[in-house]
C-alpha cells in the first residue's frame, strides 16, 4: 500500500502537471477530469479551479507606469549605474596609484579612513557642519597647529582630504556672491598644490628612475573643451589618462557625458610632470573620471585664471576698439539698453568703456559703442527712421503688456537695424539689393512688473521698402507677474510696417520722402480672450478690433520719423483717425551709431 | 530565449544591441557598459514590473520594488554576485525576494492576520482591481506569499508570469522533473492555505 501511494504521488505531479498544461491549452476542467482516476477527482478540481483563478489575475490587465515615470526611473538606474562604475575606476586607480608610490604609510590609511568615517558620520544636512565645528573648538582650544596644517596640507599628504573638505564647505556655506571668489581662491591654491606636488614627483622620479602619477579628486567647473582637452577651472584636463605612467597606453577618461559651459564637476585625476621642468604648469594633467554632480551650487561666472592680469591690476582706461564709435547715453538708459542697440553684450560695453558698476552710467555723457557698418551704394542713401510704438490690451484682465517701440533705419542694399528706444524690442534687417529688405526680428525684454516677453518675427521690405514686421512675444519668464493678472504665454504680434520712400542721393540734409506705415497687432491671450487685431498707422491712435483691421495708409509728408502707435483695444471695431505724429525730419549722418551723437 | 552563437566582440560605440545575443549583452553590462545597461534594462523592466504587479496588486509598490530590483541588480555586478546561469531567472529570484522582504516587513509591522492582510490589502492597494477580480486576486498573492520561496517562484512564474515547465526549468536552473515536483507541491498547499481561508 505505502508502495502503491508513493507511485501514486509520483504519478500524481505528472498527472497535475499535465491537467494544468490541458487547461492551460483551453480544455474545460470537467473534459479534463474525466480522463484522470476518480480518487483524484476531488483535489485535483479545485487545484483546477485554482489554476484557473491564476490564470484570471494573470489576464488581468497590468496598470502601466505613466511614460515620464518610467523614463526617470530609467534615468536614475543608468545614473547610479555611472555613478558606481565611475567609483570602481577612481578606486581602482587610486589603488594602483597608490600602490606604485607607496608614500602613504598605515597611519596615513588609519588617518584617512578615520576622516572619510568622520564626515560620513555627519553626512545629515544639519550635521554637515559638525566636523567643521570640531576644527573649530580645536582651534578654539589652542589647537591652530591642526587648522594651518590641514591648509598648509598638500596633494597626496595626510591631511589634504581634511583640507578639500573645509574648500569644500567653504564654498558650499559661503552666499552666491562670495562663492566665486572663493573658488577662484581655492583654484588658484590647487594650481600651487598640484605645482609643488608635480616638483616632489619630479624629485622621486629621478631618484629612483621611475615616474609616478598623484591621484586627486577635485570640484571644478567647465567651462570649454580646447582640443583633446577640457578647460575645468584653471586646469587643461586631458580626456585620457595612462593606467602606467611609465608606458605610453593610454584609457579613455571615463563619463557618462560631456558637462557643458559653467557646470560643476567632480573630477578624478592624475598629474604627471612634464618633461620639462620649467613648462607652465609644471605637471600634465590626465582625467581618469569626471562626472556631473546632480546637485550644482550657483557660483556665478568662472573668474577669469589668468593670474599675471590680476596680479599686475593696471588702472582701466577705456580705448576706442576698430568699429566702436563715442555714443550718448540717453536717459533712462542702462547698459543693456545701449548693447541691445548696438548688437554687442552689457559685459563688452563695461569692459570696453571701464565701467566699474553697470548701474552708474549717467545720461549724456557718452560711451563708446559698436557703429553700424554701412555699406552704401552711391546712389541710395536714404535713412529713413520709423518709430512704432504699439499698445495693446488684450482682455481686461491683463494689463498692458506689449510696448513695442522701434526705431527702423533702413537703408537700401544695407544691413538696417531696427533699435527700440525702450527696452522692448531689437530687430536686425539686413537689406539686400534692390531695396528688398528682409530681417528677422529676435529679442528679449524685461519690462518691469510684468512677465518678460521675447518677441520673434520677420521685417520684410520689398520694392518700395514695404516692410513687414511679424512679431511673436512668448512669454519666457514670469518674473513679477502682476497678482490676477495672467500674461498670456504667447503673444503673437504682427505689425506691418509699409514705407515707401523716395529716395534722394543727396549727401546733404535735404531729402525728400513719402512714407506710409502700418503697423498690424494681433494678440491672444490663453484667459477668454477675444483675439484682437489692431491696425497702426503713422494716425496716433488705433484701436484693436477683433477681426483684422482694414489696413490704413495715410501718407504724411516727408516724414523721417513715423509714430504710430496702438493702443487700447476694446472689443469694438473702431478705427480712430488722431492727428498726424509730429514729423520730423532729420537728415541722419552715414556711418553714424544708432545711438544720437557720435 | 534569444540565445546565438558565436563570438561578440562589444566596445563602448556598438549601435545595435537589440540585435545582440542575450550573452553577449550581459558579459558587457557586467562590465557597466551604459548601453547595455541600458539594453538590459528595456528588456526587463517591463517583465519585472508586471512581475510585481501581479504579486503585490499596487501599482506604486510595483514600480518601486522594480527600481530596487534593478538597483541590487548593479549592486551585484560590482561585488560579483551576479548571476551565474540564467540572467532572467536570477532577476526575477531578486524580484521574488523583493516581494517577499516587503510582505516580511509589512507583516511584522503590522502583526495582522492572514486575513486582516486580505481586507487590508484589498482596500488599501488597488481598489479598481479588487473591485473587477474580486477579493480571490489579493487572497491568492497573500497565499501565494507564504508558500516557500521556490513553490512561490514556480507558481508565479508557471501561472502569473505564464511560462511553461520547461522555461521555468531553465529559469530557476533545475530540472523539468523538480519543477514539476514544486508545481505539485506549491498547488496542493496552495489549495490547502486557500481552502482554510474559505477559497472556492
Amino acid at each position: 500500500m505505502t508502495v502503491d501511494s508513493s507511485l501514486f504521488h509520483s504519478d500524481s505531479e505528472d498527472i497535475v502537471a499535465q491537467a494544468i498544461e490541458r487547461v492551460e491549452a483551453g480544455e474545460s476542467v470537467e473534459v479534463v477530469l474525466a480522463t484522470v482516476p476518480v480518487a483524484m477527482h476531488a483535489e485535483l478540481r479545485e487545484i483546477l479551479l485554482l489554476i484557473t483563478a491564476t490564470h484570471h489575475l494573470q489576464r488581468a490587465p497590468v496598470p502601466q507606469p505613466a511614460a515620464p515615470q518610467r523614463a526617470a526611473r530609467k534615468a536614475a538606474f543608468l545614473q547610479s549605474a555611472a555613478q558606481m562604475k565611475a567609483d570602481m575606476v577612481a578606486a581602482e586607480a587610486a589603488r594602483v596609484a597608490a600602490q606604485r608610490s607607496q608614500t602613504q604609510s598605515l597611519v596615513a590609511d588609519w588617518f584617512q579612513n578615520f576622516w572619510s568615517d568622520l564626515q560620513m558620520a555627519f553626512a545629515a544636512p544639519n550635521l554637515r557642519l559638525a566636523p567643521l565645528l570640531i576644527i573649530l573648538v580645536a582651534v578654539w582650544f589652542g589647537a591652530f597647529g591642526f587648522h594651518t596644517v590641514t591648509q598648509a596640507a598638500g596633494i597626496g599628504d595626510l591631511a589634504y582630504p581634511v583640507k578639500q573638505w573645509i574648500n569644500h564647505q567653504a564654498i558650499n556655506l559661503s552666499t552666491k556672491e562670495a562663492r566665486a571668489e572663493i573658488y577662484k581662491d581655492k583654484t588658484d591654491e590647487l594650481v600651487k598644490d598640484l605645482t609643488r606636488a608635480a616638483a616632489r614627483l619630479r624629485a622621486e622620479a629621478k631618484r629612483t628612475g621611475h615616474k609616478t602619477a598623484l591621484v586627486s579628486t577635485e570640484e571644478l567647473i567647465f567651462e570649454k573643451t580646447a582640443g583633446d582637452s577640457l578647460i575645468l577651472g584653471p586646469l587643461t584636463v586631458m580626456m585620457q589618462y595612462q593606467p602606467d605612467p611609465n608606458v605610453d597606453v593610454y584609457t579613455t577618461t571615463y563619463m557618462l557625458r560631456m558637462p557643458s559651459a559653467e557646470e560643476q564637476v567632480e573630477v578624478t585625476f592624475q598629474i604627471i610632470p612634464t618633461e620639462d621642468e620649467n613648462a607652465e604648469p609644471p605637471f600634465i594633467t590626465q582625467g581618469i573620471t569626471l562626472t556631473v554632480p546632480e546637485i550644482q551650487l550657483e557660483i556665478g561666472p568662472t573668474p577669469t585664471s589668468e593670474p599675471t592680469i590680476t596680479t599686475t591690476a593696471t588702472p582701466c582706461a577705456a580705448t576706442q576698439p576698430m568699429g566702436w564709435v563715442p555714443a550718448s547715453i540717453l536717459p533712462g538708459d542702462t547698459l543693456s539698453d545701449i548693447a541691445v542697440r548696438t548688437g554687442t553684450s552689457a559685459a563688452q560695453l563695461q569692459r570696453v568703456n571701464c565701467i566699474d558698476d553697470a548701474n552708474q552710467i549717467v545720461s549724456g555723457t557718452k560711451l563708446f559703442a559698436p557703429a553700424l557698418k554701412q555699406i552704401n551704394t552711391p546712389t541710395a542713401t536714404e535713412q529713413v527712421d520709423l518709430k512704432v510704438t504699439l499698445t495693446a490690451i488684450s482682455t481686461t484682465t491683463v494689463t498692458p503688456s506689449i510696448n513695442i517701440t522701434a526705431t527702423m533705419t533702413v537703408v537700401p542694399t544695407d544691413t538696417v537695424v531696427i533699435t527700440p528706444t525702450g527696452k522692448m524690442i531689437t530687430a536686425t534687417l539686413t537689406a539686400e539689393a534692390t531695396t528688398t529688405i528682409t530681417a528677422s526680428v529676435e529679442t528679449t525684454a524685461t519690462v518691469v512688473g510684468t512677465p518678460t516677453p521675447a518677441l520673434t518675427g520677420t521685417v520684410e521690405a520689398i520694392g518700395t521698402m514695404t516692410a513687414t514686421m511679424t512679431a511673436l512675444a512668448t512669454v519666457t519668464d514670469t518674473v513679477g507677474p502682476a497678482a490676477g493678472t495672467p500674461l498670456a504665454p504667447t503673444l503673437p504680434l504682427t505689425a506691418t510696417l509699409d514705407a515707401e520712400t523716395t529716395p534722394e542721393t543727396t549727401p546733404t540734409a535735404t531729402k525728400t520722402t513719402t512714407k506710409t506705415a502700418t503697423a498690424d497687432g494681433t494678440v491672444t491671450s490663453p484667459t477668454p480672450t477675444p483675439s484682437a487685431t489692431a491696425s497702426a498707422t503713422p494716425i496716433t491712435e488705433i484701436v484693436e478690433t477683433p477681426t483684422p483691421a482694414p489696413t490704413l495708409t495715410p501718407t504724411p509728408e516727408a516724414l523721417n520719423t513715423i509714430d504710430s502707435r496702438v493702443e487700447e483695444a476694446t472689443p469694438t471695431t473702431e478705427t480712430r483717425q488722431g492727428r498726424l505724429p509730429t514729423a520730423t525730419s532729420t537728415p541722419i549722418p552715414q556711418n553714424r551709431s544708432p545711438l544720437p551723437g557720435g | 530565449m534569444n540565445s546565438r552563437t558565436g563570438a561578440f566582440v562589444i566596445s563602448d560605440d556598438t549601435t545595435a544591441l537589440t540585435d545582440l545575443s542575450e550573452k553577449a549583452l550581459l558579459e558587457s553590462a557586467a562590465g557597466f557598459n551604459e548601453k547595455a545597461l541600458s539594453e538590459l534594462y528595456d528588456r526587463y523592466e517591463a517583465r519585472i514590473y508586471s512581475y510585481i504587479y501581479r504579486r503585490t496588486g499596487n501599482e506604486t509598490l510595483a514600480e518601486d520594488l522594480t527600481a530596487q530590483v534593478f538597483l541590487k541588480m548593479l549592486e551585484a555586478i560590482r561585488s560579483d554576485k551576479a548571476w551565474h546561469s540564467s540572467f532572467s531567472g536570477w532577476l526575477y529570484r531578486i524580484a521574488h525576494n523583493a516581494v517577499i522582504d516587503y510582505y516580511r516587513l509589512r507583516d511584522r509591522q503590522q502583526q495582522v492576520s492572514l486575513e486582516d492582510t486580505l481586507t487590508t490589502t484589498a482596500s488599501d492597494h488597488n481598489p479598481v482591481v479588487m473591485a473587477e477580480d474580486s477579493l480571490d486576486a489579493e487572497r491568492l498573492r497573500t497565499a501565494i506569499s507564504r508558500l516557500t520561496e521556490e513553490q512561490a517562484e514556480v507558481i508565479t512564474l508557471r501561472f502569473l508570469e505564464g511560462y511553461n515547465i520547461s522555461e521555468v526549468a531553465e529559469m530557476l536552473d533545475k530540472t523539468e522533473g523538480s519543477i514539476k515536483a514544486l508545481q505539485y507541491r506549491a498547488v496542493t498547499t496552495l489549495r490547502q492555505l486557500l481552502q482554510h481561508e474559505g477559497f472556492h
